[in-house]
């Protein structure tokens, strides 16, 4: 490409002019230098008709058949949009306990069933009936259970009570044991002289030699709290470890 | 005449007709889904994009006024955002040499009964014109995007330069500038492969 005029047109005027050339809206006075420009030139010629050619073979290309599926999904993925669009605005438009009662039908709606219901009012009747003839009125109790102060001084008032149940309870449990180690004091003191009686014994069967090889039997005797006797017996067999 | 008709289906759509909706997606969806293949050069991704052009439609027509201009200019406009918007999202994974995609089109083309039944020219003629197609769209796929998107939308979707400067947002000038520099990329891509074919 050069810059030296070919019938009036320069190179970079030529390429600039290729569009509305290829697109027929070259103003007419200029079609004829462009034209001669485009034959006579070595470099503009073969690249008009290189242009020239690609513009065809694209506008040549095939409309393609879109996806049969196409319209539906956007057909669907629109109506979904509007629903849930419709169901935001509807639900904006609502106070919040409405909004809560709608969120809960779902919860709640086979419990609402016929027969369920028919369930549910047998038994809030029975015990409705129960409750009368026990003498406990509904009144009491909503009014135990809508004044927040009555409610805390309940609670407060059973809190204390079990609390003294419990101790009073340790504090007789401690008395019990307490009495009971006095009494076990009380007779430890009073057996010391049979006690050792008892071992004087046993030191002098124990010196005596044992010819026979023969089982002996030993009786040992121990006082119970309630003051009977329990007699112990058991055979000792010579050479053998107790 | 079908500005007209599309206009009237837009306000009977915006009094909440179903059916005028309907209307409007089967009357622009081909060639929706054509401007956006042409662009991505992916048939998956033209159809994801033409369901997002009008899911975008459908949520924004309330903003769109008759006296405003041509309802095709206006889709094709918000077409063309979301082809930059998947560009420019595109760009670290993007392959501008799709073999598969070629493959796929080939095969989703024509069925086996139509092939069987087709009329039109043998066998060799078909093979060549769809070597031409894929080579062409090949080499469009491989033009820089504003230059690409300037000459689709000349040479493919027929917009004159005034449309064309109103999607796009530029002037004339530039929009007349672009499709020219676009359609000697396009040539010199062109010839290229063609020496390369005849070299084989």
């Amino acid at each position: 490409m050069n810059n030296d005029p070919k019938h009036g047109m320069e190179c970079s005027e030529f390429e600039a002019l290729l569009a509305e050339a290829l697109d027929d809206s070259l103003a007419a006075g200029k079609r004829p230098a462009f034209d001669a420009h485009g034959l006579s030139c070595e470099v503009c010629g073969p690249m008009w008709a290189e242009v020239r050619d690609g513009m065809m073979m694209v506008q040549g290309l095939a409309e393609l058949e879109p996806p049969k599926n196409l319209v539906h999904n956007i057909l669907a993925a629109t109506s979904r949009k509007e629903a849930s669009a419709e169901a935001v605005a509807e639900e904006a438009k609502l106070g919040w306990l409405e909004r809560l009662q709608r969120r809960m039908r779902p919860a709640l709606g086979g419990l609402m069933h016929s027969r369920f219901a028919m369930s549910f009012a047998m038994a809030f009747f029975s015990l409705s009936i129960t409750l009368t003839l026990a003498g406990v009125r509904v009144t009491d109790v909503a009014n135990m259970v809508s004044h927040p102060t009555t409610l805390r001084k309940n609670v407060v008032m059973g809190y204390t009570h079990v609390e003294a149940r419990v101790t009073s309870y340790y504090e007789n449990l401690r008395l019990v044991y307490q009495v009971q180690a006095r009494v076990r004091e009380l007779k430890k003191s009073a057996t010391p002289a049979a006690g050792s009686g008892g071992n004087e014994k046993q030191q002098n069967r124990k010196s005596v030699p044992n010819d026979g090889g023969r089982p002996q039997q030993y009786e040992n005797y121990s006082r119970e709290r309630d003051g009977s006797v329990i007699v112990q017996t058991y055979m000792r067999h010579q050479g053998a470890q107790i | 005449m079908e500005e007209q008709q599309t206009g009237a289906l837009v306000r009977r759509c915006l009094a909440g007709d179903a059916t005028a909706w309907e209307e409007i997606v089967r009357l622009h969806n081909r060639r929706i889904y054509n401007l956006c293949y042409r662009f991505t050069n992916s048939p998956d991704d033209a159809q994801d994009l033409t369901q997002d052009v009008f899911i975008r439609v459908y949520k924004t027509m309330g903003s769109y006024h008759v006296e405003k201009g041509a309802f095709t200019t206006w889709l094709t406009t918000l077409t063309r955002n979301l082809l930059v918007d998947h560009f420019r999202r595109s760009k670290q994974d993007r392959v501008t040499d799709s073999i598969d995609a070629g493959l796929r089109e080939e095969d989703d083309s024509l069925s086996l009964g139509d092939r069987l039944e087709d009329p039109g020219p043998n066998a060799d003629d078909r093979l060549a014109s769809k070597e031409t197609q894929k080579m062409v769209q090949a080499a469009l796929a491989r033009v820089s995007p504003d230059l690409r998107e300037a000459v689709i939308l000349r040479d493919l979707q027929d917009m004159d330069y005034k449309e064309i400067a109103v999607v796009l947002r530029v002037p004339e000038g530039t929009v007349k500038s672009r499709i020219n520099r676009g359609r000697m990329e396009l040539a010199r891509l062109l010839s290229r492969n063609k020496r390369q074919a005849g070299n084989e």
